[in-house]
């Protein structure tokens, strides 16, 4: 059945749609979280080329800034502006859409179009119309709109086509208001908060899996994330080293710019070595880091810290254990995987896109200074007294001036 | 700037080797195999340089088989033997800690080939004569193998003796010799050493890498690791490499020229970097016995690991070599080290530095004093 009249697809206009996530609750603080996410927005779409950006009501409309750009160069462009879009924090889903008039032939001939796209592979689909019609002069009401819009899909491809409203394998949505807006597909995003709305934090970043995705998921709650890493020279190589500049690198897609400072442990490390007994040393070392790490966050204005701790994990994060660390901390320390699995670690590990550089091979603390039998139940007085011939301001105060900034940006 | 301790890993390239090794392969551009006068050049190229190679190491023409590496060489020995013996079920005697070619070929043969393989342990970084001479004496052997010098010590293995006992208790068993680290340290002679193979590595000497050679007694059937086109006697099919062969003639009539110079430039430069070290009063032990030869020297440093010792010297442009890497998923000290009596933390500590006549005096002695400052440094005081 043809409907053309001159076998041409009337003119429509690309456009990607994004949905807001929690911000839409947000009461009078509202503007100040939606022009953080759009500044966000804009910001990781610089490197995709010309976008105009619009905000209507919980939605953000992208188009391409150069409408004189041909349909597919368009397309092109909106590709690489929803996957950059996808992990900018803040939206909850987005949808390729097209815009055209707001006319019935208009809307039958680009339903039709999209539809051919998904039909074409010549397999059975279900399929649903879910319209919405904030235009009151439109002629047809919803529900004559819905059905007239599924006899057409029906009419078009009869072997393939059905109708299923409750479990449907694709839905239209059809929306009418002064334009006409069409779309398919709902891309879920990552949710969260618009970076920077949530404060600042300084994350203990280390090579393994779990640091990393603690640092995204504070992100993800609006901060804006520093990282704070111990090198200790020569015992832990360079490609220790490189690696959490590599996973640092990978969190910018997340976090925006990131700045990693790499302090030089090895003065510390060789003082807890001589003074420290052996069942203690892994506690006294977390202790020294967290000192340091609070006396950076002082001096750059951070007042969290973050870390991938998980409760029983290894032997430094029982409770005890948490407990001794927290007490010489300043300020509060975030968690985020203290009540997660490693399995569920793992797979947002993955999902982030660390995974990989996560499992190389590269320590990032020498075996030489682990415990073999290490003390899991240390009470305050154990660690106080383990610390005791430890020269700890001059340790920390040395150990601060010797770290180095790495600036990384969004690449 | 960069001061190589290292030859033993490779040696560094020699630029007249590569040089005539680019020349040859433009020389002799064709197949050997194949049926026209000018690709014939090739194989004759290759038979006078397998000549050549039978006057330095003393054995004949058609007993020189041109490999990928030392690795293959080892393999094809050992799989051959391995296989061939099956039936008669003799046990496979080796030192402990061969170098892992040999040693990864041995658990094949054990695990696949359902071989017995029994292991001579080490006695001072040598083997043990007395327990060799009697498992000689108490099994049935098919096939003995061991390195006449070892790659992580520089320890002269006692071949000469091994082969009485052989000749003694085991006269039918074949007699497999790694010959990789003795290329151009010691003299060699096929013939005269009366074993049955031996496995080299062209790389050693500053040839480029990926050239081997395997010397196989004429008389005995070879079963060949590669199968195909029945190249070089149906001994180890593949094209055949007039440049290699060539080249493999030349790195080894340079290294059998200097052998004596460069022995006694590594003797020099031993000297002068231990007597350094003795000097700034380095906490060392040698593991390298007096029957070594000097360009390889293996220490144990208890202060720091060597894996450690190594990222601070080549920080400094000083690369050396270390017995064992501490950091890995499964960190665990290989078993070469291990059969040098390094178990534990102490298998951490074994650093090689390998001396050579490229190498100078200054180095030497700037080698020593890194490796002192960077251990009273990092080095963990023992509790």
């Amino acid at each position: 059945m043809s409907l053309t009249c001159n076998g041409a697809l009337p003119p429509y206009k690309s456009l990607l749609l994004l949905r807001l996530g929690e911000i839409a609750l947000k009461g009078l603080n509202r503007n100040r979280f939606e022009n953080q996410l759009l500044k966000n927005l804009r910001y990781r779409l610089e490197a995709e080329g010309d976008f105009r950006l619009e905000k209507r009501d919980s939605r953000v409309w992208i188009q391409v800034a150069d409408q004189n750009l041909d349909q597919k160069t368009q397309e092109l462009m909106l590709q690489k502006a929803q996957a950059a879009a996808v992990d900018v924090f803040g939206f909850v889903s987005l949808s390729p859409v097209r815009q055209f008039a707001c006319e019935l032939e208009v809307m039958e001939l680009q339903l039709l179009d999209m539809a051919k796209v998904l039909f074409e592979d010549g397999e059975q689909h279900s399929f649903k119309l879910e319209v919405r019609r904030v235009n009151k002069k439109f002629p047809l009401n919803t529900y004559e709109l819905a059905c007239h819009m599924g006899d057409l899909i029906l009419d078009a491809f009869p072997e393939q086509a059905s109708v299923d409203v409750h479990d449907p394998e694709i839905t239209f949505y059809l929306e009418v208001r002064q334009e006409a807006y069409l779309y398919h597909e709902i891309i879920p995003a990552r949710a969260g908060l618009p970076v920077g709305m949530g404060g600042k934090g300084l994350v203990m970043l280390s090579g393994g899996i779990d640091s990393p995705v603690a640092a995204y998921l504070m992100a993800s709650r609006g901060m804006r994330i520093s990282a704070i890493y111990f090198h200790t020279y020569p015992y832990t190589s360079n490609e220790a080293k490189d690696k959490v500049v590599a996973l640092a690198q990978i969190l910018t897609r997340y976090t925006g710019d990131l700045d990693l400072y790499v302090v030089d442990f090895t003065e510390c490390q060789l003082a807890l070595n001589e003074h420290v007994p052996e069942d203690m040393m892994t506690i006294v070392m977390r202790r020294m880091m967290v000192r340091i790490a609070c006396g950076l966050a002082r001096e750059l204005g951070i007042p969290a810290l973050i870390t991938g701790e998980s409760l029983g994990q290894v032997a430094s994060q029982t409770v005890e254990g948490l407990s001794c660390t927290n007490k010489v901390s300043d300020r509060p320390i975030f968690r985020p995987l203290i009540g997660l699995d490693k399995e569920q670690i793992i797979r947002w590990s993955r999902d982030i896109g660390c995974y990989e550089t996560s499992i190389l091979p590269y320590e990032d603390c020498c075996t030489v200074f682990v415990a073999r039998h290490p003390k899991t139940h240390p009470s305050l007085r154990d660690a106080e007294q383990a610390e005791s011939n430890l020269k700890l301001a001059e340790l920390i105060k040395s150990a601060i001036e010797k770290t180095a900034k790495i600036s990384l940006q969004l690449k | 700037m960069t001061a190589y301790f290292d030859h033993t890993a490779t040696g560094l390239v020699d630029p007249e080797l590569v040089d005539f090794y680019a020349q040859a392969l433009r020389d002799y551009p064709y197949n050997p195999a194949a049926n026209y006068s000018e690709a014939k050049r090739g194989l004759t190229a290759i038979n006078k340089a397998s000549e050549e190679i039978g006057r330095l190491l003393g054995c004949r023409a058609e007993e020189v088989i041109y490999t990928s590496s030392g690795t293959e060489s080892i393999n094809t020995a050992l799989k051959s033997v391995g296989w061939q013996t099956r039936p008669k079920a003799g046990q496979i005697v080796a030192p402990l800690g061969e170098h892992p070619a040999s040693a990864e070929t041995l658990n094949f043969l054990d695990d696949k080939l359902e071989r017995t393989c029994n292991y001579v342990p080490l006695v001072d970084g040598r083997p043990d004569l007395s327990l060799f001479e009697e498992s000689l004496a108490t099994h049935k052997t098919d096939l003995i193998t061991c390195m006449a010098v070892s790659n992580l010590t520089g320890a002269i293995y006692p071949v000469g003796e091994i082969q009485k006992l052989k000749q003694t208790y085991a006269p039918q068993a074949r007699f497999h010799i790694d010959a990789v680290q003795a290329l151009g340290k010691i003299p060699i002679s096929f013939r005269d050493w009366g074993v049955d193979y031996m496995s080299f590595s062209l790389h050693k000497l500053g040839a480029p890498k990926g050239l081997g050679i395997l010397l196989a007694r004429n008389n005995l059937p070879l079963e060949p690791l590669l199968l195909g086109g029945g190249q070089q006697g149906g001994k180890r099919s593949s094209t055949e490499n007039p440049a290699q062969a060539l080249t493999s003639a030349f790195a080894i009539k340079k290294s059998l020229d200097n052998l004596a110079a460069e022995e006694k430039a590594a003797n020099q430069l031993k000297d002068k970097f231990l007597a350094k070290i003795d000097a700034l009063g380095l906490d060392y032990k040698k593991l390298s016995p007096e029957e070594s030869v000097p360009q390889i020297l293996a220490l144990y440093i208890p202060g720091l690991r060597s894996q450690n010792l190594q990222t601070v010297l080549a920080d400094q442009g000083l690369l050396v070599g270390i017995g064992s890497a501490c950091s890995s998923a499964k960190a665990e000290v290989v078993s070469q080290v291990k059969a040098l009596g390094l178990n534990g933390e102490p298998g951490y500590h074994l650093l090689r530095v390998s001396f050579n006549s490229r190498n100078s005096e200054a180095e030497a002695s700037a080698l020593a004093e890194s490796i002192y400052t960077a251990v009273d440094r990092f080095g963990l005081k023992q509790k």
